[in-house]
């Protein structure tokens, strides 16, 4: 892929996060009052609804310059874009990468659920472990002993010297 | 002012704050040293932590984190020519040749001097300009401090890394999260989306987590591979002479002056800062060939003006509730998490805790420096060490500062949220510090806009109805202007290449 190529890509990266702030600037118009409260509520002149909408519609002006600068750089750009190809190839190239935050994230979101339901130190260890294996190391022992340590560590600290409600 | 600060220099020496900072210090040479964590991310780490303590012991950890990492960047700059922070990047210009030469030694002793000279020169300048700003802010009517907020975000749009245009994108949608949740003028709902966890807004550790915690984690994933090559095997500070150092008064100054200024405006921070100092010495050097190839005013330059910013950021962060750059963003939402209102009236109503940082920002900068001395071989054994076995650890820590701030799995699932959404954003360009900076600032605003408003009989005019307003109003739209107007010239400039 040669440099305008990459740049294409790139301004096609910027098209669909103007599109995102633009579905968040439009979508708040749309839920900015979930209880259907009236508008005349409020003093001052500004009633509860005043303030988001106005920034709501700052963003989407906002949004949309953004969006229409991409769009137009994109278009002047002669060189050949597929999309396919690119996705392609950057999952090829950054596969691993990739992984590792998807991994990352799902990791979280599956410790954030065992924080509340099994014990603290049990739930760091499995984290930790599980975490140095997306990471990509292999050493079974140290990162075994480096769980169990740093899960004992992390239960001192939080649960017996600072007492949080953990 | 006098009995205040002592009576700070008091607090800071009780025994327990006065090993918190000096952890917290320790902590921050430690993770700036490494290439990837930063100091807002060594802030988050230890926000857990900080809960179970009173509101001063929490800062100083997290005053001490601030100042160590300043130094702490310079040593992967000098010795990898990795910069542990982006702040140091510009050590490395002059620092790694000087290494390379065979002067890591001296080059780290420079480091080491410039920046405890540039943090007790911004420290001077803080302690004389906040009690007077202070007076001054604490006079402000509720219309005065709405358009401050307004300013604030306005320059750290303006200012900050990348377009206007995405720093504002930012702002907004930091004002949007900011917003969700019951109005507490109204006591209606915003943004809730049905949901009962969302009726008290977007937990504030959960955005700080999510924006600086997961979303760097991620975002440094790419890090993970990169294995720290050191030009030398031996470690140890070699400070210059005090007459050497005096004799290259030009750079100490230089860096010291654009710190201390630059670190006052908020959203520039440190990065513009070293650049700028770097630029204004070897432009005014005898000598500007030999910078890039190890000349020791290239390495003061930035460090002074690194470390120099830590006390011109405390400007506006402790007389205007502005944060000055992320780090100080994060001081502002510990100052919320511990019950304390930044702004005009923090003065006021928690002068004591903002003594006690002045003193502790001293503080700091001496245990820096001796930390360094005595503690370079520890910090070079860190920089050895892979990020895998670290990075797990963060993301523990990053999940504890948002669970533990409400007891709740809630605050979790939103820092994973904000941390993905924040990730993309700093990808495509767009500077997280603005959305938190809309998170802290827009409830600020809107509420002393409505009051202003009520007080004024729904009169707008009343924004423009004093000198102060319409001079800081005139800036907000020179501002705006002038970014727009640059703005057109570069794409001038582009259309033409």
């Amino acid at each position: 892929m040669n440099k305008s190529q990459k740049i294409k890509a790139e301004l096609f990266k910027d098209i669909i996060m103007g599109i995102i702030i633009l579905s968040i600037s439009v979508g708040c118009f749309f839920t900015y009052n979930p209880a259907d409260a009236p508008l005349e509520v409020g003093t001052g002149g500004m009633t509860f609804a005043t303030y988001p909408l106005a920034v709501a519609s700052l963003l989407t002006i906002l949004g949309l310059i953004y969006l229409l600068s991409s769009f137009l750089k994109y278009i002047k750009n002669s060189s050949k874009f597929d999309l396919l190809f690119n996705i392609n190839n950057a999952v090829k190239n950054n596969k691993s990468l990739y992984f590792k935050r998807l991994g990352s994230v799902v990791l979280l979101i599956i410790y954030a659920r065992m924080i509340g339901e099994i014990n603290f130190f049990i739930s760091s260890m499995i984290f930790l472990f599980t975490a140095f294996y997306l990471f990509e190391r292999r050493d079974y022992l140290k990162m075994s002993v480096l769980s169990v340590l740093g899960s004992g560590f992390l239960y001192a600290l939080f649960i017996y010297f600072l007492k949080l409600p953990i | 002012m006098f009995e205040g600060l002592i009576g700070g220099f008091a607090n800071c020496f009780d025994p327990i704050n006065f090993t918190l900072l000096f952890l917290g210090t320790f902590l921050g040479l430690l993770v700036g040293a490494l290439p990837g964590l930063s100091s807002p991310m060594a802030i988050i780490i230890l926000l857990p932590v900080t809960y179970s303590l009173e509101a001063l012991p929490a800062l100083l950890v997290m005053i001490g984190v601030y100042v160590g990492t300043k130094l702490g960047g310079s040593f992967s700059a000098i010795l990898l020519r990795t910069p542990g922070t982006p702040a140091s990047a510009c050590t490395a210009i002059d620092g790694f040749p000087m290494a390379e030469n065979g002067q890591a030694s001296l080059a780290l002793g420079y480091a080491t001097y410039s920046s405890f000279f540039g943090g007790l020169t911004s420290w001077i300048i803080a302690v004389t300009c906040i009690p007077i700003i202070s007076a001054v802010a604490l006079k402000s009517s509720n219309a005065d401090i709405a358009l401050i907020g307004i300013m604030g975000l306005v320059m750290v749009s303006a200012f900050t890394r990348g377009s206007m245009l995405k720093g504002f994108i930012g702002v907004c949608i930091g004002l949007l999260i900011g917003s969700m949740g019951m109005d507490k003028s109204d006591a209606i709902e915003r943004f809730t989306f049905g949901s009962l966890d969302l009726l008290t807004g977007v937990p504030f550790a959960a955005a700080l987590v999510g924006l600086f915690g997961f979303s760097v984690v991620l975002s440094d994933l790419s890090l993970m591979k990169t294995t720290s090559q050191l030009i030398t095997e031996k470690f140890k500070i070699e400070l210059p002479s005090f007459k050497d150092f005096c004799k290259r008064w030009r750079a100490w100054s230089i860096g010291s002056f654009f710190g201390a200024v630059v670190g006052a405006i908020p959203g520039v921070g440190a990065d513009g800062a070293t650049w700028l100092a770097y630029g204004t010495v070897k432009n005014n050097s005898k000598n500007p060939e030999k910078f890039g190839l190890g000349e020791p005013d290239g390495v003061i330059a930035p460090e002074t003006a690194n470390n120099g910013t830590t006390g011109g950021a405390m400007v506006p962060m402790l007389t205007l509730g502005i944060p000055g750059d992320a780090s100080t963003a994060i001081m502002i939402g510990a100052l919320y998490l511990h019950g304390l209102q930044p702004g005009v009236t923090l003065m006021k109503t928690g002068a004591e805790v903002v003594y006690g940082m002045l003193a502790g920002l001293l503080l700091a900068g001496i245990m820096m420096f001796v930390i360094a001395m005595g503690a370079i071989r520890f910090f070079v054994y860190i920089l050895r060490q892979h990020r895998s076995l670290l990075f797990p650890f963060v993301m523990v820590f990053a999940t504890l500062g948002a669970y533990a701030s409400y007891n709740e799995i809630f605050p979790v699932y939103a820092a994973i949220f904000l941390g993905v959404f924040g990730f993309l954003m700093e990808e495509r360009g767009f500077p997280v510090v603005t959305i938190v900076l809309g998170v802290i600032l827009g409830p600020i605003i809107e509420y002393n806009t409505r009051i202003a408003l009520q007080v004024a009989d729904a009169n707008w005019l009343t924004f423009i109805d004093t000198w102060p307003r319409i001079i800081i109003l005139g800036t907000i739209i020179f501002l705006v202007f002038n970014e727009v107007k640059q703005g057109l010239i570069r794409e001038k400039l582009s259309k033409t290449k």
